[in-house]
Parts: structure tokens; C-alpha cells; sequence
């Protein structure tokens, strides 16, 4: 027995222990109530200081009275307000929280991103430099809009669409493995070639291979001008010659008849030797670009598995891939003391 | 009563597929942001904070074994403890972003991990050892600089090795000239054109022109305030007070070396407003002796 009952029968209290009980649980439930009211006001940062910033769209599909503006992943503030602008333009206010300003620097952009969930919008406000003042109040900021999720679904309907008349899908998806594989292939042939392995390999990356070459282009190249030289001195030695086989057929008869075709026939040699001599300047030339030419199939190679790379990260041989964004690093900065 | 309470969780379930799901972001993207905020907070001079950020974001980076996360974590956190005049944290984080790099073999960051210790050789006055890291930084060349754009790294080496011929009395003009050309590639850069300006401010002060030394400085003083840059801020205070002592106008000293306390207490520096307050106490005792 207890003070209260010690000295009040339970006819005489207010309150019987049922009501009693009911009152305390009732109070319990307000104060629950109560408590969701409170964290609710802070969710929804009801009485939270905004500032005004305003952005021109061109369509306000998904972007509705309320909806989130975020800056890196975190809300910063809401859509107050939707006009249509006299350039037929849809203005749209931003409410962004006052301790949340410092976020938003100057040359800012907003993407508006609607491609995110179905119906919704995504806008988030990019700064280009933290190390720029904040953006004033009011200010409007430029906009990137993306397609809408219809626009894309329309598009890629057409496509399946036209791709399906024409049996291209079936013909895909029997293709895709063989793709995959080549690329596989490909890559595993790049590697190789990377590594100096086969002929190829070590052809481009072997650097003793490449100075060997070398060597070898520079002493033919010689040879060829040595070839280009002796040539030429045969060509003065016939010049030389020409008048004595002329006097020759003062000799003989039949020297004179034999040599009666040795002037075209000089002739032709004088054409052949000409044409000899610019073909080996010409291969001169050809031969001293092979160190060069080795030099640009290197950047073949690497250009070949960044577009390797870039295909795999394309749909649909892109799944699984996953992107890993930059580690953020200070800037260096000058002492002011 | 049942159909009620069917249609009740029908309406429920509806509901929550309707909301949006919570995108928990993976420790990596975590140790990303966090880092970010730290970075906008070191730009806001809010130190605490930025170390506050910079300490989670490094946890996060260690809790996936994240090397290069960790490295520019510990950049970020020995950077600030310069900034704040802490000496042995900042020796700290460069030793462990060493450490990071060599394990790791990052060998982009050694520049700027050579900075980083040149910077604090030169904050511990040793002049010597600041001279020898900057020579590998700026390697000088009959055209230097060069007229492309220096990065901020290399500006930044190049406003230390003046900072150190001013110290050290030695080819300081020169060495200005220097660090002017070298700007010359990135004009929009305010940080740098103030800390210029203010080398210009102690080339006067050197040459005996006072009074324009003095109106330089006030130029400087306001467009620091109006970047809200307050480590320009005291620092150019600091340099009003010192031309004003140079001048015996202790009042005027006593006034500038108080202001300047005022920022540093505000920045929580404690060896500036330490080194500013005994200059302060002096200025006093000479004024009391007066």
C-alpha cells in the first residue's frame, strides 16, 4: 500500500487506476507525437535562414515545388518557386540554406539531371574552384539540362524498334560473346606486344631491336648513296666511251654495223641509270622513316587499348565496370607570413 | 476490419516504393566527400574543421586499404598543420605520406611532398636545408621562368624561395622579379598577386620609402578584408605594425600588433598570436617607459 492509498480510499481519488493508466499512456503517445513534430521541423529545416538563387530551364519536366537541390550528394536547399519567363524560358527559384552558401562559388553550374528516378529531377549545383568567393544572393545560374527519361525511352524505342524490323538484336546477342572474346583477344595481344613478346613486340618496344635497326637503315642508307655514286661514275664512264665506239666503226665493217644501234642503246642505259637513281633516293627515303614509323605504331598501340577501353565501357559490354573518381588534393599554396 | 486494415498496409507499402532509396555511399565516396569538405573548409580558414575532415576522411580511406586516398589525406592534414604553425603534427603527416608514397610507389606526389618539406624547413628557419629542397623544385634555366604556365605547385615554390632570398638578404629583388614573370602566366590569381605586392611593400620598407610602403600595404590590407582572407589579413597587419615600430610610432604599432592578435586568436594560431603578443608586451613596456 502506498502514501496515497494509506490515506484516500480509491473511491474518494479523481482518477481510477484504469483512467490512470489510459492518461499515461496518452501522455506517452503526445509526447512521441510531439518528439516527431520536433525531428520533423528539423528534417525539413522549417524555420532554417534560405537565400534566393534562380535558374532558366527550358522544360521543368520532374522539377516540381519542393524538390532537392543538392551540391556533392548533400541537400542544401529546395525549388520555392516555378514562372514562365517572357523568353519562354521556365525560371526556377532555389532556396538554398543560409549555412550552406559557402558551397555555391562563383561560376557554378547547375545540371539537372532527369534521368534519376522516374518522375523526379535531379538538380545538383557544381562549383568550377573553391578558392572563388561565394556566389552572391540572387544570382542566376547557368544550367545543363539533360533528356528526360521519355525523351530517352521514345528514342530507344525507335531504335529497338527499327533494330527489331530488321532482325539486328538476334543477330547482336549471337554476336556479343564473340565480341567479348575478341576483345579479350585483342587485349591479351596488346599486352603482349606491350611486353616486347612475338615478333611484333619486339619490333616496336625492344629498344636493342630499334637501335639495331638503326644501325642497319643508317649503313644501308650509305650503301645505297655508295650504289647512287657508282652508278653515276658509270654513266660518265659511257659518256666517255660514246665517242670511241663511234670511231670504231671507222675500223671495221662490221664493227661499224654492230655499233650502228649503240647510241639508242646508251641512250636506253642513260634512262635505265636515271631511273635507278631516283628509285634508291626514293627507298633511301622509305628506309631512313622506319625508326619514325615504329615510334607512331607505339602510339597506335596505346591509342588502340584507350579505344579498346572506352568501347568495353560503352553498353552493353560495360557492365560490371566500375568508375573510380579522383582522390580530392589540396592545392599548394603560398606562406603569408 | 480486415479489408480496412489490408487497404491500411496496401496504402503503406505503396508508399514506401514510392519514396526515394537511400543511396548509402560507399566508404571510398565517403573518404571523397569528407575530403572535399575539408578542402572548402581549409578555404574558409575554418581549421578545426578541416582537420576534423580531414582526420575521418583519412579513416575512411585506411578502412578499404585506399593508398593514394591516404597519401593525399595525410598532404592535406600536414598543409593545414603548416598553415596553423604546428610543426610536429605537420612533420607527422609529411613522415606518413612519405612513408604512403615510397610503400605505393606514387611518384607524382614526391614534388609535392619536396614542397611540403621545404616549407616547413623554412618555417623552422632552417634556411639551409629549405634551399637545397627548393633548388630541386625550380630547376633554373638561363630563360627561367619559362614563358608557359607554371602550375600552382611550382608558383608556390617559386613565392617560397623569394619568401627565403627576403629572409636570407640575398638576391631578393631578383628573385621577386622571378616570382613576377612567373605570374605573369596566371594574372587571375589573387593570392599570389597580394603575396607579390606585399614583397614590393618590404622592397620599400628596405629602400627607406615609408610612407608609399605604408599606402601599399593598406591597399593590400583592404583587398584582403574584402576576400574575407584573414591570414592576409594578420599577416599584413603584422607588417603595418612592424613598419610603424621601425618608424618609433609605438601607439600606432601598439594598435597594429593588436588587431593583428586579434586575427591570429580568431584563426586559433597559437605560435602567431604567441610571437605577436611578446612583440605586443614590448611595444607596451616601451610606451609605459615613454
Amino acid at each position: 500500500m502506498n502514501k496515497y492509498h494509506s490515506t484516500r480510499s480509491p473511491d474518494h481519488s479523481l482518477f481510477n487506476h484504469h483512467e490512470r493508466t489510459v492518461g499515461f499512456f496518452v501522455f506517452i503517445a503526445f509526447l512521441i507525437f510531439l518528439s516527431f513534430v520536433v525531428i520533423s521541423v528539423n528534417n525539413q529545416r522549417l524555420f532554417a535562414k534560405r537565400i534566393l538563387f534562380y535558374m532558366n530551364v527550358t522544360s521543368s519536366e520532374g522539377i516540381n515545388h519542393g524538390s532537392i537541390v543538392k551540391v556533392l550528394g548533400a541537400e542544401v536547399g529546395r525549388v520555392s518557386n516555378l514562372a514562365l519567363t517572357q523568353n519562354q524560358k521556365i525560371q526556377i527559384t532555389l532556396e538554398v540554406y543560409e549555412d550552406k552558401q559557402d558551397l555555391i562559388r562563383q561560376g557554378a553550374t547547375a545540371i539537372v539531371n532527369r534521368l534519376t528516378s522516374l518522375g523526379n529531377a535531379q538538380i545538383e549545383i557544381k562549383s568550377v574552384a573553391m578558392n572563388v568567393p561565394p556566389l552572391a544572393e540572387g544570382a542566376t545560374i547557368p544550367v545543363e539540362e539533360t533528356p528526360s527519361l521519355n525523351d530517352l525511352l521514345l528514342s530507344i524505342a525507335n531504335l529497338v524498334q527499327s533494330a527489331d524490323n530488321n532482325n539486328l538484336l538476334s543477330k547482336i546477342e549471337k554476336l556479343l560473346p564473340k565480341v567479348e572474346q575478341s576483345f579479350t583477344n585483342l587485349h591479351d595481344i596488346i599486352a603482349q606486344i606491350a611486353s616486347g613478346k612475338g615478333v611484333l613486340g619486339t619490333a616496336v618496344f625492344d629498344q636493342q631491336v630499334e637501335q639495331d635497326l638503326r644501325i642497319v637503315v643508317k649503313s644501308g642508307a650509305n650503301l645505297l648513296t655508295d650504289a647512287g655514286q657508282m652508278i653515276q661514275q658509270a654513266e660518265q664512264r659511257l659518256q666517255q666511251l660514246e665517242p670511241i665506239l663511234y670511231d670504231g666503226g671507222t675500223l671495221t665493217s662490221e664493227l661499224k654495223q654492230a655499233s650502228k644501234d649503240l647510241p639508242e642503246l646508251i641512250a636506253n642505259l642513260k634512262q635505265t641509270f636515271t631511273l635507278t637513281q631516283q628509285a634508291l633516293v626514293l627507298i633511301n627515303a622509305e628506309l631512313q622513316d622506319i625508326p619514325g614509323i615504329t615510334a607512331e605504331a607505339r602510339s597506335s598501340m596505346k591509342k588502340a587499348e584507350q579505344l579498346l577501353d572506352s568501347v568495353q565501357q560503352t553498353w552493353p559490354l560495360s557492365v560490371g565496370k566500375i568508375e573510380v573518381p579522383e582522390y580530392p588534393l589540396m592545392q599548394p599554396q603560398p606562406l603569408y607570413d | 476490419m480486415i479489408n480496412k486494415s489490408s487497404v491500411l498496409c496496401l496504402s503503406l507499402i505503396l508508399a514506401s516504393c514510392a519514396t526515394q532509396p537511400t543511396n548509402s555511399p560507399t566508404h571510398l565516396v565517403r573518404g571523397h566527400q569528407l575530403s572535399q569538405q575539408g578542402i572548402q573548409a581549409f578555404q574558409n580558414e575554418q581549421w578545426v574543421k578541416a582537420e576534423r575532415l580531414f582526420q575521418q576522411a583519412l579513416r575512411y580511406y585506411q578502412s578499404v586499404d585506399a593508398s593514394q586516398g591516404i597519401a593525399h589525406c595525410h598532404i592535406n592534414l600536414s598543409q593545414l598543420e603548416l598553415r596553423r604553425h604546428n610543426f610536429e603534427p605537420a612533420q607527422y603527416h609529411l613522415k606518413q605520406a612519405k612513408s604512403v608514397v615510397q610503400q605505393s610507389k606514387l611518384t607524382s606526389l614526391k614534388l609535392r611532398l619536396q614542397l611540403l618539406a621545404a616549407t616547413l624547413a623554412m618555417q623552422q628557419q632552417k634556411y639551409n636545408q629549405a634551399e637545397t629542397l627548393l633548388r630541386n623544385l625550380l630547376p633554373l634555366s638561363p630563360d627561367f621562368p619559362a614563358k608557359k604556365k607554371m602550375n600552382a605547385l611550382q608558383l608556390s615554390a617559386i613565392s617560397l624561395r623569394t619568401k627565403l632570398a627576403f629572409v636570407i638578404q640575398k638576391e631578393s629583388e631578383l628573385w621577386l622579379q622571378r616570382y613576377q614573370t612567373a605570374l605573369q602566366t596566371s594574372p587571375d590569381n589573387f593570392i599570389h598577386q597580394a603575396r607579390i605586392l606585399r614583397f614590393q611593400a618590404q622592397i620599400l620598407i628596405q629602400k627607406g620609402e615609408l610612407t608609399q610602403a605604408e599606402i601599399m600595404l593598406h591597399k593590400i590590407l583592404a583587398k584582403y578584408k574584402k576576400n574575407d582572407l584573414r591570414s592576409g589579413i594578420a599577416a599584413t597587419l603584422g607588417d603595418l605594425a612592424q613598419l610603424h615600430l621601425q618608424q618609433h610610432n609605438l601607439q600606432q604599432a601598439r594598435n597594429f600588433f593588436s588587431r593583428a592578435a586579434n586575427v591570429y586568436r580568431s584563426l586559433r594560431n597559437k605560435h602567431k598570436l604567441t610571437l605577436i603578443s611578446k612583440q605586443l608586451d614590448q611595444v607596451i613596456q616601451a610606451i609605459n617607459a615613454e
